[in-house]
């Protein structure tokens, strides 16, 4: 069974002739511990995709299955239930509430899922001290650099066994150092059996999924085959 | 920086009640608090309206309802009043029946008698110091009080019209007395009086006695007794009761205008509120935020505002004391006025940031995000109530003036019952044509009759 | 590429032979560029040639013969390290051919055919990109030269992703000769050193 699913998702934004078609009957599956990579030029919708597969917003027709429940029958409230327990989202630039520091961040979740405050900022300054983060745990976002704001980002959406992470352009406002980190991040939470979807543009990061998924006016176009193992890559014959 | 994989540590998180219960609740007020504290500076014009209204309100209230003269001007503390004309021959029985009856009672004895060389008169009263009911109407500001006979304290006014000093000789009425002190009546300033101790006067002319008598309707004693509440003008309005009102109608006021300033700021935070949204926080916890922040807006409002009154009152209350020719006590501000009218900007500001936290709840989470607010639906807004308020206010301002009983009116009755009081005049004071009420009785003076 | 300033650097730590060069030249490479010992050896002569090596004088082809760097050698391998290489000729790369030719021939979906490609190299990425997740934090040359990988397949992904917008917005079609009047140009790119 697939981690998330989406299945013939139609998304139009605006009427008249200002309609938008951003999606128009998109299918995905998702494994756990697959990452599966969107790439496509800027309007092709994959931004939109996200943000449906994360129920942060309706699709006008199509079903999103996550963990094997479909999102369109539910209530507010669950979506919000699924948001903080199965589904964890990162976003290119905005994700820290500026008003708490990074263990409250990456705590908040767990708190609004009912755990007490105090376990949940154990469970922070856990997460935190795996990725290399403890000293920066007290520190509010307007504090940390962008690199670090990203990481915490991710802790968040991974902390509490959430299994799907949705991310859109983790790393689009990072140096290669640090973009590179973030990849490492999601990919070893893939390793631990998160089901991750990555957004971007940037190859270079997308060549960090099992998957690329090639977008374009809102409908797959191609995607990469599965990969052979790495030794076929270094046949005898000099590369001059 | 190695990245190197450890073994998750994360515990497993506690299974939660339903909506993440009171832990979520606490998480998502921590975070409204801090947001309160770092931009409280967009909220000072909501949080001024609302300071300014309950200052006006709390010292309107208090002004208004300590400017009109107050009633133990007469009654001193007691809550009866008979008055007896002299001379009457039943007087000393009737006095000892109410003594018998309700327990002690006091005794002030009145006589008018002419200014030598004026049209004016002044009035001689008789009157313990340290009366049961009436020491509230006696101050002493110099000298002694008098002890016995031959001698008199008088008022400030009266010794300078009299050219008297303490000290001083004082022939009157064929009595020769000398002035003893200055004394005053604190609860009317305008009181101009001689007093004299108890006793000293032989043929008053009107007798107050005070008594207390409680739960009995003055009208079943006799007619000559009033009680505080008959004492009180007919058809005036408890100043009180006015102040709420005007609160509640400037709070209603100040909700609209604060809607609209929490729904600039709800817009302002809308990408954090989406994010707080796409975290997992409900829609409940979302409207908690935005109707907390106006819960403590108008809380701080209450408070500023309140201790703005405070302030205002306390510089303005000397010259208020002055204006209405009576003693204020420092901290007789109407402090249920005060109460009502905090809890009403609390509850002002938090039903003002209702509608902004709902209409939160109906942008689609992404557009939240991206800070996109969904542009407002038109809105179709009948113009019926507010013709039909119009009409109604200018028929009710077409009746008032036809039935005449404007301001200028009141004045002059009000006027000419005051000199027809000093005069003692023994038909009471004139009435106004349209029965408007003549104020309150004067010190020693009869009542102002039916009204 | 140039092997012969890559053995001379090699040389310049001390005297090796041919066959330890060879190898020390591939594990120093992250095993990526695969050495013919041929062509060691005819470099190492040709260096002797030049007076930037010299060997220990033992018979000709011997696999235990020595080399040695000159300090000409030294000298030479010191400027080369500094000297920038020759990049103002752009090489003629066959996936810009690919693509150019492919919006002349009729019934070719030119944007079709950017996605093979796009695909293709991406994939190529995605193996690339393993290698580094497994190995870059043990060696360093392996991280620096899949690095290097990455970053010219990249290259090439982003001027495809380039070209297919260009495509387009180009109109529908292909242009004709260039204006006769404007004089044919051929264009020369070089930087004064």
């Amino acid at each position: 069974m697939s981690a998330l699913e989406l299945r013939e998702v139609v998304k139009t934004y605006g009427s008249g002739h200002a309609e938008v078609h951003a999606l128009r009957g998109v299918s995905l599956s998702v494994a756990a511990g697959q990452m599966v990579a969107v790439m496509g030029p800027s309007g092709s919708g994959k931004s939109t995709l996200l943000t449906i597969a994360g129920s942060l917003e309706d699709p006008d027709s199509g079903e999103v299955v996550i963990g094997g429940r479909a999102l369109s029958g539910m209530s507010r409230n669950d979506k919000a239930r699924l948001r903080r327990r199965a589904v964890g989202y990162v976003f290119q630039d905005f994700n820290l509430l500026p008003g708490l520091t990074a263990a409250e961040n990456v705590g908040l979740p767990l708190e609004l899922d009912g755990t007490p405050a105090r376990t949940a900022h154990a469970a922070a300054l856990a997460a935190l001290d795996s990725l290399g983060l403890a000293g920066r745990a007290g520190l509010f976002p307007d504090q940390l650099s962008g690199g670090e704001r990203q990481r915490v980002a991710i802790a968040r959406a991974v902390t509490g066994e959430r299994s799907v992470l949705l991310a859109d352009e983790p790393s689009g406002a990072l140096d290669s150092v640090n973009a590179e980190a973030v990849m490492r991040m999601i990919h070893d939470a893939c390793k631990r059996g998160v089901a991750a979807v990555v957004v971007t543009h940037d190859a270079q990061l997308a060549s960090w999924a099992d998957r690329v998924m090639f977008l374009r006016d809102g409908q797959v176009i191609d995607q990469t085959a599965p990969q052979p193992g790495p030794e076929t890559l270094l046949t005898p014959g000099a590369q001059q | 920086m190695s990245t190197a994989l450890r073994e998750r540590s994360v515990p497993a998180p506690v299974p939660a009640r339903a909506g993440g219960g009171a832990p979520a609740r606490r998480a998502v007020m921590r975070w409204a608090w801090r947001l309160f504290r770092r931009e409280w500076r967009q909220q000072l014009l909501v949080l001024a309206l609302i300071t300014a209204a309950v200052a006006a309100t709390i010292l309107g209230a208090a002004v208004s309802i300590s400017t009109p003269p107050s009633l133990s001007a007469t009654f001193g503390t007691a809550s009866d009043l008979a008055t007896f004309h002299a001379p009457d021959p039943h007087l000393n029985a009737q006095v000892a029946a109410l003594r018998q009856r309700f327990g002690p009672v006091e005794v002030i004895d009145n006589q008018v008698l002419p200014i030598p060389g004026s049209v004016d008169s002044y009035e001689l009263r008789a009157q313990q110091p340290a009366g049961r009911f009436g020491a509230a109407m006696l101050a002493l500001e110099a000298g002694h009080y008098p002890a016995g006979p031959g001698q008199v304290a008088l008022t400030r006014g009266l010794a300078a019209t009299l050219g008297l000093r303490v000290g001083s000789q004082w022939s009157q009425g064929g009595a020769a007395r000398r002035v003893t002190g200055i004394v005053a009546n604190p609860q009317n300033t305008l009181d101009e009086f001689a007093l004299v101790a108890p006793g000293q006067i032989r043929a008053p002319s009107q007798v107050t006695v005070l008594f207390n008598a409680p739960g009995l309707t003055p009208a079943t004693l006799g007619q000559n007794v009033q009680d505080l509440a008959s004492a009180r003008p007919p058809n005036a309005i408890n100043p009180q009761t006015i102040s709420i009102a005007g609160l509640v109608v400037g709070m209603l006021l100040i909700a609209l205008v604060a809607a609209g300033g929490f729904t600039v700021l709800a817009q302002r935070r809308l990408r954090s509120l989406g994010m707080l949204q796409a975290v997992g926080a409900t829609d409940r916890h979302v409207r908690m935020v935005v109707r907390a922040n106006g819960a403590v807006t108008g809380a701080a409002g209450a408070l500023a505002g309140a201790a703005l009154a405070v302030a205002g009152w306390l510089a303005y209350r000397p010259s208020l004391e002055a204006s209405a020719h009576h003693q204020i006590g420092t901290f007789s501000l109407p402090w249920l006025v005060v109460a009502a009218a905090m809890v009403l900007a609390v509850v002002a500001a938090y039903g003002a940031a209702a509608r902004p936290a709902r209409a939160i709840t109906r942008t689609p989470i992404a557009a939240a995000l991206s800070g996109r607010p969904v542009p407002p639906r038109p809105l179709h807004r009948s113009a019926v109530p507010g013709v039909a308020l119009l009409a109604a206010a200018c028929a009710l301002f077409a009746l008032s003036a036809a039935s005449g009983t404007g301001p200028a009116e009141y004045q002059g009755a009000g006027a000419r019952a005051d000199r027809a009081a000093r005069r003692g005049d023994p038909a009471g004071p004139v009435r106004p044509d349209h029965g408007g009420p003549a104020g309150p009785p004067r010190a020693g003076r009869g009542p102002p009759g039916p009204a | 590429m140039s092997v012969r300033h890559a053995l001379l650097a090699l040389l310049s730590e001390g005297p090796k032979y041919g066959l330890q060069l060879r190898e020390e030249f591939e594990a120093r490479t992250g095993e990526v560029w695969p050495l013919n010992v041929g062509q060691v050896y005819t470099t190492l002569q040709r260096l002797e040639r030049d007076g930037l090596a010299e060997s220990d004088g033992a018979e000709e082809d011997s696999p235990q013969k020595t080399f040695r760097i000159t300090a000409g050698g030294a000298a030479e391998l010191a400027s080369w390290l500094r000297t920038p290489p020759d990049l103002s000729a752009p090489p003629r790369d066959e996936l810009v051919m690919k693509v150019l030719v492919a919006r002349q021939v009729p019934g070719t979906d030119v944007r079709e055919v950017i996605q093979a490609h796009r695909r293709y190299l991406v994939q190529l990425m995605q193996q690339w990109t393993r290698i580094k997740d497994d190995e870059a934090d043990y060696d360093l040359s392996v991280a620096l030269v899949v690095d290097a990988e990455l970053f010219r397949l990249d290259a090439l992904v982003r001027w495809l992703d380039a070209a297919d917008g260009r495509i387009k917005r180009a109109p529908a079609q292909p242009p004709g000769p260039a204006p006769a009047a404007l004089p044919r140009l051929r264009r020369r790119i070089g930087v004064h050193q």
